[in-house]
């Protein structure tokens, strides 16, 4: 078994310097892979207890990976000790540097603008009142998600990204990817217990990227939001009807546990859960958006959009007219879609600024067909006349 | 001068303090001596500056606030001496120049120049850790509060298997350590950790050593003071049944250092809510108890010879004899207190452990749990103090207390006094850094002149 000299000056390198004190070696021998990883196991069973030197046998992608790590006087004279040991367990061939090739550099997905359809449901749960925080003794209006509809939320949003294409990671927050959806889930369990309350609930987000598109899902369980997401250069391209209908069936199915939920175009990932704010047109009827109006979504939506589940909220308040599609999905909730998805998702929003959303422009070019939408569905969009007064329950007049 | 110090040093401290007199650099004295010596050097120049300046600025006008020097420590790198400097300085150049100028003087030539301290990889992101936290042998001595005095040589031999433990596992990012308030430094492969290790530990100072991998990371954190080592391995190897590997390898390190431990505990690290704690004004105060009562329950416990006699028994837990009247003490159902909660749970707002099994695994332990001291005995306490002024030792006597032999027991002192009359009074316990005398024949309540003592004889038992 050769010792490359490429070995030896890695070796040197790592033990001077500030870098992972790991030296990974593959082991390149005619043998097949399973006879490798049996003898160099047993080559380094022969090595174990000695020094403070510790070792690793990996069987991956590349191949059977030896690792080394630990302080020895004379990191050489180990290496020599396991090309030995190797030797008697007859394995021929050399070992070789083992440097996996660096991720490639990327700004991360929800710091960089991609193109993107946004399916947000707001799960059922009531309003009630709350004290917020200590400093701020009057009580304000919260929605409390009910635990049920929460739960069945997540479920959803994780099997929305559970199944990444080959080659493609699953992330969450962390610095490494998840090794499947079950670790995701168990994250989100875990950041439920928040001595704060509730209310204090963290959101989560997760998403996985593959060549030309990405799913992301955002739960945020303190408020009852779930969003769903497809993105990226195939969507940019004009790739929208997939998309649009598989997220369609998303809406659909969360008439189970959604009171509200919308369909948008968006460009923002880092906006997701909040887009309506943030990510969408400026609100011009009402100053600007709030975000205490997600409070009603059960009863008041936040804006007209091409696709819309209406729950039991809005039972005998469902809009009509000529370019409107009304489909019950069961649960008293119904599927509001404009006859032309095309000219809402088919094509990117107008540019859009935090500037743009906090401060609308008069002048801003909303599209001719959110307008008309907008004064279509003016009887079930949220104003603030329409929560003042009976801000539990907005319908009773 | 001898030591330079560049233009960018001061160019920069101009710029990053402009805003905030938070800020500190990092400055590395390279010299011809080795990393220790010049580290030495360079300690015993920053301690005289900083006196200098204090006695320079000593006498202020009444309205005046007299200035900060600012926060200066030195440790070691391999490099050289790092100069960690300047925080919330009032003085950052005409100190650093002092430092410079001191050590000319003392006739050292080199460089005090802008150092980058190698960063520190984060811990890879798991759900809690699994913890032991070992309790070594000692003695319940009196300092302010009851406290646990280890037994040094029992110490360094747990602190060596548990750095050994930590080290075993794969530090793909990093192999660090950490000692007092100082920054954590990344160690080279080159560099001993065991070494770097004893380097840094002293009996005032609370030590971490970490390896840190992708998927796992295991950190040793040594408090000297009560005699605590406690060790964690954390990171996504935790999730699913990983966390059963995790327990296997804390419980191994447990049962290996058994015979130097009075007490042990492994559990999952959660966050607990201030009603599910059984503990609330004991405030530490029950590490000085563990060698018999139990701070609460866990999945895992070592009990020490000091529960002889008085072991939980009963169907939920299993007992295991380790020897030298050591038992290993585990519940028979390990998920139920180490497994991760599900979504239905955490909604719900359930932990693992659940309330109840808490509830009933605390009933079995009885009165081998520890009792949470009252309000009422804690201003008990307090008023006995009020009434009974410290015995506060004359300060050559407490150099002759620091000169004696390296007292077995960490922070506490066995000796007799030699009085001005020249008698002698025995069985003396001196606490509080060797400044103050805690107990005459094993009391509280003593009659003592300080000012009366002119020497102090070494009685510890090695």
């Amino acid at each position: 078994m050769e010792l490359t000299n490429a070995v030896l000056a890695r070796a040197a390198e790592i033990e001077r310097s500030y870098h992972a004190p790991v030296l990974a070696m593959r082991v390149e021998s005619t043998l097949d892979r399973v006879q490798i990883l049996e003898r160099v196991l047993a080559a380094i069973a022969t090595l174990a207890g000695t020094d403070a030197i510790h070792w690793s046998v990996d069987d991956e992608p590349a191949g059977v990976i030896v690792r080394q790590w630990g302080h020895a006087a004379d990191i050489g004279a180990t290496l020599l000790d396991l090309s030995r040991a190797l030797d008697s367990e007859g394995v021929d061939g050399e070992l070789v540097v083992h440097a996996p090739e660096p991720r490639p550099a990327r700004t991360p997905l929800r710091e960089r603008p991609e193109e993107l359809l946004e399916c947000h449901v707001r799960v059922r749960g009531e309003r009630r009142f709350a004290q917020i925080a200590s400093n701020r003794p009057e009580p304000v209006v919260r929605f409390f998600p009910d635990d049920a509809a929460m739960l069945a939320g997540m479920e959803a949003a994780l099997a929305w990204v559970g199944d990444p294409p080959a080659g493609a990671e699953l992330w969450s927050r962390g610095d490494l990817p998840h090794r499947d959806v079950g670790e995701v889930r168990a994250h989100i369990a875990a950041s439920l217990r928040d001595l704060r309350g509730p209310l204090s609930r963290m959101p989560t987000n997760a998403w996985w990227e593959s060549g030309d598109r990405f799913r992301l899902v955002y739960v945020a369980p303190a408020s009852g939001d779930v969003s769903f997401v497809e993105g990226g250069p195939r969507l940019a391209a004009g790739g929208w009807e997939e998309p649009y209908s598989m997220l369609v069936e998303e809406l659909s199915a969360a008439s189970a546990w959604g009171s509200y939920g919308l369909i948008k175009r968006g460009r923002e990932p880092g906006q997701v859960g909040r887009s309506v704010g943030q990510d969408w047109v400026p609100f011009l009827r009402s100053g600007r958006y709030d975000f205490t109006y997600s409070f009603y979504e059960d009863v008041l939506a936040p804006d007209a959009f091409g696709a819309q589940l209406l729950g039991s909220g809005y039972a005998g308040r469902v809009p009509e007219g000529a370019d409107w599609e009304r489909v019950d999905v069961g649960h008293e909730a119904a599927l509001l879609l404009h006859r032309d998805p095309a000219a809402w998702f088919g094509e990117p929003l107008p540019p859009i600024t935090i500037l743009a959303s906090g401060h609308p422009d008069p002048a801003y070019p909303t599209p001719e067909v959110i307008l008309r939408a907008r004064e279509d569905l003016a009887g079930i969009l949220v104003s603030p006349d329409a929560i003042a007064g009976t801000p539990l329950d907005p319908l009773r007049r | 001068m001898t030591v330079t110090l560049p233009k960018r040093v001061l160019k920069l401290w101009r710029e990053i303090s402009a805003d905030t007199y938070k800020v500190s650099l990092d400055l590395l004295l390279t010299t011809r001596m080795d990393s220790a010596a010049a580290t030495d050097v360079l300690s015993q120049s920053v301690d005289r500056v900083l006196r200098d300046f204090e006695a320079a600025h000593a006498e202020v006008p009444p309205d005046e606030e007299m200035p900060f020097a600012g926060q200066w420590d030195v440790v070691r790198v391999p490099e050289g001496a790092l100069l960690l400097g300047g925080y919330k300085s009032d003085a950052f150049e005409e100190v650093l120049q002092a430092i410079v100028e001191d050590l000319s003087r003392e006739g050292v030539r080199g460089k005090l120049d802008l150092y980058a301290r190698p960063e520190v990889p984060w811990d890879p992101r798991g759900i809690g850790t699994i913890e032991a936290r070992i309790r070594v042998l000692g003695r319940r001595v009196m300092d302010h509060r009851e406290r646990w005095a280890a037994d040094r040589y029992a110490l360094e031999r747990v602190i060596e298997a548990a750095a050994n433990w930590c080290l075993e596992a794969r530090p793909d990012r990093a192999v660090t350590l950490r000692h007092a308030w100082l920054p954590t430094l990344v160690l080279r492969r080159c560099d001993s950790p065991m070494e770097r290790l004893r380097e840094v530990l002293s009996d005032d100072n609370e030590v971490r050593l970490a390896s840190i991998g992708d998927e796992r990371f295991r950190r040793m954190t040594v408090v000297p003071r009560d005699g605590s080592v406690t060790v964690v391995e954390g990171g996504p190897v935790l999730h699913r049944s990983g966390w059963r590997p995790s327990v296997e390898a804390v419980t191994g390190l447990v049962r290996h250092v058994s015979s130097d431990a009075v007490y042990a505990s492994v559990g999952r690290t959660r966050p607990w809510a201030e009603e599910e704690r059984r503990l609330r004004m004991a405030w530490g105060e029950e590490a000085a108890h563990e060698e018999h009562l139990a701070p609460d329950v866990f999945p895992i416990q070592l009990l020490g010879p000091g529960y002889a006699g008085r072991v939980p028994a009963g169907k939920d837990w299993r007992a295991t004899d380790l020897g030298e009247g050591r038992v290993l003490l585990e519940h028979v159902d390990q998920a139920a207190w180490l497994d991760e909660v599900t979504l239905e749970e955490g909604l719900l707002g359930d932990t693992i452990p659940r309330a109840d099994l808490v509830e009933r695994a605390r009933a079995s332990f009885g009165d081998v749990l520890f009792t949470d001291i009252t309000k009422e005995e804690r201003d008990g306490q307090h008023a006995w103090r009020m009434a009974h002024p410290e015995a506060h030792l004359p300060e050559g006597i407490v150099a002759k207390v620091h000169a004696l032999p390296e007292t077995p027991y960490i922070h506490h002192w066995d000796v007799a006094l030699v009085l001005r009359d020249g008698s002698v009074v025995e069985d003396v316990e001196i606490g509080a850094g060797g400044t103050t005398v805690r107990r005459i024949g094993g009391e509280r309540e003593f009659s003592l002149d300080p000012d009366e003592v002119v020497d102090v004889l070494d009685r510890s038992t090695r």
